[in-house]
């Protein structure tokens, strides 16, 4: 299990967003977390995250507990994320955002950056290349150089991935990529993130879209109101009461 | 295109480069030489303060006060030390790049609208300590007789020589400056001013760069004032105080925050106006508060400044400050 | 000499502590600063003088003019650095602010000139002794003006409608506007409100110091703000706790230090505090 989370907890005043939610991620799975809004999802993924530490709990990464460290150091140790209402930098290039996601990877300072020595021309070569392969990749080398902000709304979820992988991550956490795609768009992100299962990436998936979810995860946590309610394959939560009950409230007797 | 583009930037700036080389011995007036290396050394203030303010989001109302401890541990060390320009005005920056930084350091993680106080407070600490510390700055009877540079013996002295001196102080800053933003570094604190929590999440650290973004700002406004003070002989603590702080804000609002040529724009326009409009020298400070009033409302992100600073960025709340977002401003 | 420090820091806390009122009260509705409040105090001040120098000796009659000019500048300024800016982040509004309180300032230079003018004594007179210390008529006259101020605006939000609904929009903005409250005039009249206090205010110092001049107004504001902060700026009795506690500590500060450094006292506390304890004394402990 490349990533376990136990009793992982948080609150807000006296409201109990996340409650003593366990979570085991295996290697190179793609793991979706799913739940009606308000379930605590993204909350979650800001505690693993640190962005908003949890209150208790302990998330156990490549073996190593990172609950108390910066979202910086977490970054460094190969997680990812992308935002549920896009975060990029607006008024900052194509190429310039996806740029900022190689920043763990390089070393350059302010010396190098005045003087423009070998190590700097060195890693500004490395960075364009590498962030130009995956804008290539999500299909917006033709924008490297339109603000963010300028992009369509699908583009710039193409955008918040290609930024986010581009720090070499063994875990990417996507929260709702497929937010506001059509099925075209949709299929084209299963195709996507199965490729990226396939080089070997571990993908953490919160996502409304039943069909993508269905169709991609190879392993469903469910959550309501903070609370772990269901886990299992694609078939199990499918069929699992509690879970349409969350979903579409209690059945009539 | 970009090709294009290329050549055009290079052709403007060898033009640049001409009229600025030759403006000397087209202008002959002492006047108009004093002035323009005047314009110059705001242009180093502006962009020095415009690391802070367009490139990590925060206001600091202390420049004139950072300016001033350049320009009284240079005036300090030549009076009273004799030492030499050359060892006096790096040193000033030194030092007051150490003071910067431990006000960053203390600061820094104050809430913009605070940030602004407490960099005004220190501003105004800075003056006072320098009102009442006779033995060390005279006092309020500032400290006259700062000597010129001297280079292989040669006295830098007339204005000439200070406008060719200062032209390439101002260069070299503004170079630094300009390589800073297009680097690693610059796109570091570009990513702080438009999203400080995706920032942090790509591994950036949003504080440390803020303290280098001070610190560096501090330094350079450190050597200008060292430079200011050899050029006009003679400082007192009145001339770096909060007015002084209000203009360089002004220039920096006015010509354009987060961009190289901004405060450039704004430090030349408002120089020239009260020289250019001599009936307006009367409501010059009149005039430059209307303008920061005028320019905030109209176009926040000033002549030439790139809009990241004042647009909500994406997907943040529309009224920021009815909600408390996590590591908020 | 230490009890003639402290009844002189009672009278100056008085009106540090209305001005910080005055900030709580902005910030309290949109967690904003009118940093131009100290410009407004001044341009008060410059009013109850006009009128004291070319109406009548009537200083009900100047204190009234500072109060309607304050209400009519903050007015402005709501209007101009607030209203006309919705939807941009608050350091907008700020920076405008920053602009209005330069641009007033040089305003006031420009047509009364930048040299101090004498604004006449009232009630001066030594009202009674304490031990060695004097205290007079107008001293007593700032604390119970002072003191009447806030059981006024005391009974305006806690006993008026009006006041509910600027307690409710503090408190929620978005649901006082949909349970139908004007929204718009509740922010509009915070900002004249504590506009006119602070002009008022600037009235009463400047027969204190008997004394206005442009410069008036940044100290004043600084040492608003920083009252407001010491005290806890997310409340009115913080703001009012911050004032005397200022005041106070000023005035003693003088037994220690030299007078030169005075002002040093108040910026080092705001410095401090800022970094340390930004919720001020009755401030929770918690992130601001």
């Amino acid at each position: 299990m490349i990533l376990e989370i136990t009793r992982l907890t948080k609150r807000f005043g006296g409201l109990v967003a996340v409650s003593d939610v366990d979570l085991a991620v295996e290697e190179g799975a793609i793991h979706a977390i799913i739940g009606p809004n308000g379930a605590g999802k993204t909350t979650f993924f800001n505690n693993i995250t640190s962005i908003v530490p949890a209150d208790a709990g302990r998330i156990v990464w490549c073996g190593e507990r990172i609950e108390h460290l910066s979202p910086q150091a977490i970054s460094a140790k190969g997680i990812a994320r992308t935002f549920q209402n896009i975060r990029l930098f607006a008024y900052m290039s194509v190429l310039d955002n996806v740029l900022t996601g190689t920043h763990n990877l390089y070393r350059s300072f302010v010396w190098a950056a005045i003087t423009r020595n070998g190590r700097y021309r060195r890693e500004e070569r490395e960075g364009r290349e590498l962030a130009m392969a995956l804008l290539e990749k999500v299909g917006l080398a033709g924008q490297r150089g339109e603000y963010a902000r300028n992009l369509p709304y699908g583009e710039q979820r193409k955008l918040e991935i290609a930024r986010a992988l581009a720090s070499g991550p063994r875990l990417l956490l996507l929260d709702e990529p497929a937010a506001g795609m059509n099925n075209a768009e949709t299929a084209e992100l299963v195709r996507f993130i199965r490729a990226l299962k396939a080089d070997g990436l571990t993908v953490l998936l919160i996502e409304h879209d039943m069909k993508l979810v269905m169709s991609l995860a190879d392993r469903i946590t469910v959550l309501d109101y903070g609370v772990k309610i269901a886990e299992g394959s694609a078939q199990e939560i499918q069929n699992d009461e509690r879970v349409i009950e969350a979903y579409l409230g209690k059945r009539r007797a | 295109m970009a090709e294009r583009s290329r050549k055009v930037r290079l052709l403007a700036g060898i033009v640049l480069a001409v009229i600025l080389l030759g403006f000397p011995r087209v202008v002959g007036n002492e006047y108009l030489m004093r002035i323009a290396t005047m314009i110059l050394i705001y242009v180093v203030l502006a962009s020095s303060l415009n690391l802070i303010i367009g490139f990590t989001g925060m206001y600091s109302l202390g420049h004139g006060a950072f300016y001033g401890i350049g320009a009284y541990v240079s005036a300090i060390l030549a009076t009273a030390l004799g030492w030499p320009f050359w060892l006096s005005m790096p040193l000033a920056g030194l030092f007051t790049a150490l003071v910067g930084a431990f006000l960053g350091l203390a600061t820094l993680r104050l809430r913009q609208t605070f940030l602004v106080f407490g960099t005004l407070a220190f501003g105004e600490i800075v003056r006072i300590v320098i009102m009442n510390w006779p033995e060390l700055t005279r006092g309020p009877m500032g400290i006259p007789g700062i000597p010129s540079p001297v280079l292989f013996g040669f006295e830098l002295a007339s204005s000439t020589h200070w406008y060719y001196l200062i032209l390439g102080f101002t260069a070299l800053m503004v170079f630094i400056i300009a390589r800073l933003y297009r680097s690693r570094v610059g796109r570091a604190w570009v990513a702080i001013r438009e999203d400080e929590v995706a920032a942090a999440s790509m591994g950036v650290s949003v504080f440390g760069y803020k303290v280098l973004a001070f610190t560096i700002s501090c330094l350079i406004a450190g050597l200008a004032g060292a430079f200011y003070a050899h050029f006009v002989s003679f400082i007192s603590a009145d001339q770096f105080g909060m007015s002084e702080s209000f203009l360089i804000l002004t220039m920096v609002a006015l010509g354009g925050t987060g961009s190289i040529i901004g405060p450039i724009i704004g430090a030349i326009i408002l120089m020239v106006i009260p020289e250019a409009f001599r009936f307006l020298a009367e409501f010059r400070g009149v005039l430059y508060g209307a303008i920061l009033i005028l320019v905030i409302v109209v176009k926040p992100e000033g002549l030439a400044g790139v809009k990241g600073l004042f647009t909500p960025a994406l997907g943040a709340p529309r009224f920021p400050w009815l909600h408390r977002k996590e590591g908020a401003k | 000499m230490f009890l003639q420090q402290l009844i002189n820091g009672l009278a100056q806390g008085s009106l540090f502590a209305l001005i910080a009122i005055s900030f709580s009260l902005v910030w309290g509705l949109l967690r904003m600063v009118n940093f131009a409040m100290g410009e407004v105090y001044m341009l008060g001040a410059y009013a109850g003088w006009l009128v004291v120098a070319h109406l009548t000796p009537n200083l009900g009659v100047a204190l009234l003019a500072g109060f309607a000019v304050g209400w009519a500048v903050g007015w402005i300024i709501e209007k101009v650095a607030f209203k006309a800016m919705r939807g941009v982040p608050h350091i907008a509004s700020l920076v405008c602010t920053i602009g209005f309180s330069f641009f007033l300032k040089e305003v006031a230079t420009w047509i009364f000139g930048a040299e101090t003018k004498a604004m006449p004594s009232y009630y001066s007179q030594t009202a009674f002794t304490i031990a060695e210390a004097n205290v007079s008529w107008l001293q007593v006259l700032m604390v119970a003006i002072a003191v009447t101020m806030m059981v006024a605006l005391q009974v305006l939000f806690y006993r008026t409608r009006l006041g509910l609904a600027v307690r409710a929009v503090a408190l929620d903005y978005r649901t006082a506007s949909l349970m139908g409250m004007k929204v718009d005039k509740v922010t509009s009249l915070a900002f004249s409100l504590s506009g006119a206090l602070v002009g008022f205010v600037g009235v009463l110092a400047a027969v204190y110091y008997n004394a206005v001049n442009p410069g008036m107004g940044f100290v004043a504001g600084l040492k608003g703000f920083t009252a407001a902060v010491f005290g806890g700026i997310t409340s009115i009795p913080g703001a009012i706790l911050g004032g005397y506690l200022l005041g106070a500590i000023e005035n003693l500060s003088v037994q220690f230090v030299s007078s030169g450094y005075r002002d040093l006292v108040s910026y080092l506390i705001l410095i401090i505090f800022l970094l340390f304890r930004p919720n001020g004394i009755l401030g929770k402990k918690t992130k601001l």
